[in-house]
């Protein structure tokens, strides 16, 4: 079971970066303009951020990544690790966090991996990112997470294209010697892997000129091979079934309640599947935050974007009881509970070609 | 809350030198039971009128039906009664009635 708790380590900040270039769902040509209204009000979308040409994943998590260091005045070369959690890599290989590396100005001393995960990656990033930290060796971790999203979906494809949004996030962790129970929960499911997923440009089906034909799917969807499929039922049912218990459990093993959790951060995956978990657990909606509103489904950003949008200030945030979890592609769930001490959250950085 | 009445049933049918009595009971708390799904959904869909969903009404053809609101059914039967449906449940369902079966066969099965 990878159910685990972590003693000495803490979140030192948070930031989160988005793309200035707003796309609003009444300009979506695709859906008429009752489709947008019954979308904004239930999937939970109004706007979202997306790349210009030529902007990636690392350099939004790179903009956040800056302006946290420097916010919590972290020296670089006291930076053991660097993780990276992503789904749009820069180059098929190699790992994109080695790049970020030495982009970051981080010493050649310095751990780099990536790991490819999507809506559950930050909780299941966060927990393997701690798990570095020991007292004799890395005491520092650099851990990124984010998507652009937009790169793989068919404008043509309304289950998809008006959902998605891009965004990149960076989270400071260390060692540290007061103890603080961190309590986290990881779980899989491959065998729904196609509930959500990329055919082509793998290995098991390598891109061909074939993969960039568009094809007709029922409801006029047009696709090709190299771009998002995503059965919402199946992932619906998969969240609302799965995600509720793992909550459960991990506030039960922390000696939590509803009642004593400040904020449940909750993957943005869209509003009624979070409002379904919300409703399941009993959770007030002034302690369930959103960003889907202004942001979409970010993917892996979607917890610290959400942390930074609705807690982000000057004031560093200390014994707030908090809860998040990520549940999507793969299928894959991850929760974790934590209280945050002399933890640095800044406000949402919009990032600048 | 189906629970209890599925255990009210059995007390029922424990109970059959009242043959009739236990008819008349049980239809009664069906309609009722149904008559609630159909609160819930006509709470859940502005657009429906209150009064205008019957258990025989057909919702594809009664609701502007989308894959929208069909998240927005399965969300509340999965909140309202811990029951899960599949796409092939909806595929085979047409009328409320049919929806309402499937969801008390679910729940008693747990």
């Amino acid at each position: 079971m990878a159910d685990i708790v972590l003693n000495n380590t803490r979140i030192a900040g948070v930031a989160a970066c988005v793309p200035q270039q707003i796309d609003r769902i009444q300009d979506y040509d695709l859906m008429t303009a009752a489709e947008c209204e019954s979308f904004m009000k239930t999937v939970g979308v109004h706007e979202r951020r997306v790349v210009s040409k030529g902007v990636v994943t690392s350099d939004l998590c790179a903009a956040a990544a800056r302006a946290l260091i420097q916010k919590i005045d972290w020296a670089p070369d006291s930076i053991d690790a660097l993780v990276f959690v992503t789904q749009t890599s820069d180059y098929v290989i190699p790992s994109t966090s080695i790049i970020l590396q030495h982009r970051l100005g981080l010493r050649n001393g310095c751990m780099a991996f990536d790991m490819n995960l999507g809506c559950s990656g930050y909780v299941v990033g966060l927990q393997v990112a701690s798990s570095l930290i020991n007292p004799t060796g890395i005491r520092r971790v650099i851990f990124l997470a984010g998507d652009v999203s937009s790169i793989n979906m068919s404008h043509y494809d309304k289950s998809t294209y008006p959902l998605f949004g891009d965004a990149g996030s960076a989270t400071a962790i260390e060692y540290t010697e007061t103890q603080n129970p961190v309590f986290f929960s990881a779980e899989s499911d491959g065998k729904e892997f196609d509930a959500l997923y990329v055919k082509a440009g793998g290995t098991r089906h390598m891109a061909t000129p074939e993969s960039f034909v568009y094809k007709e799917y029922p409801g006029g969807i047009k696709r090709n091979d190299t771009q998002m499929i995503l059965d919402g039922l199946r992932v619906f049912n998969f969240s609302i079934t799965r995600v509720p218990p793992q909550i459960e459990k991990v506030l039960q093993r922390a000696n939590a309640l509803v009642e004593t959790t400040d904020f449940f951060f909750l993957h943005q995956a869209n509003r009624i599947m979070v409002e379904t978990i919300r409703k399941k657990l009993r959770i007030p909606l002034e302690k369930c935050p959103y960003s889907i509103d202004v942001f979409g489904n970010t993917s892996s950003a979607s917890i610290p974007l959400t942390m930074c949008h609705t807690q982000g200030n000057e004031t560093k945030k200390s014994s707030l009881h908090i809860c998040m979890s990520g549940f999507g592609i793969g299928l894959s769930w991850a929760t974790a509970c934590m209280q945050l001490h002399d933890t640095q959250i800044l406000p949402v950085i919009e990032y600048h070609d | 809350m189906i629970d209890k009445i599925s255990f009210k049933k059995e007390k029922s049918i424990g109970e059959s030198s009242n043959f009739f009595l236990f008819l008349f009971f049980t239809t009664s708390v069906m309609e009722l039971l149904i008559n609630d799904f159909i609160s819930k959904i006509e709470n859940e869909f502005e657009d429906v009128e209150p009064g205008s969903v019957k258990p025989a009404t057909q919702f594809r053809n009664h609701f502007d039906w989308t894959s929208v609101n069909a998240l927005i059914l399965f969300s509340m039967i999965n909140v309202e009664y811990n029951v899960t449906l599949s796409a092939e449940d909806l595929q085979k369902s047409t009328t409320i009635q049919d929806l309402f079966n499937i969801i008390e066969t679910k729940a008693a099965n747990g």
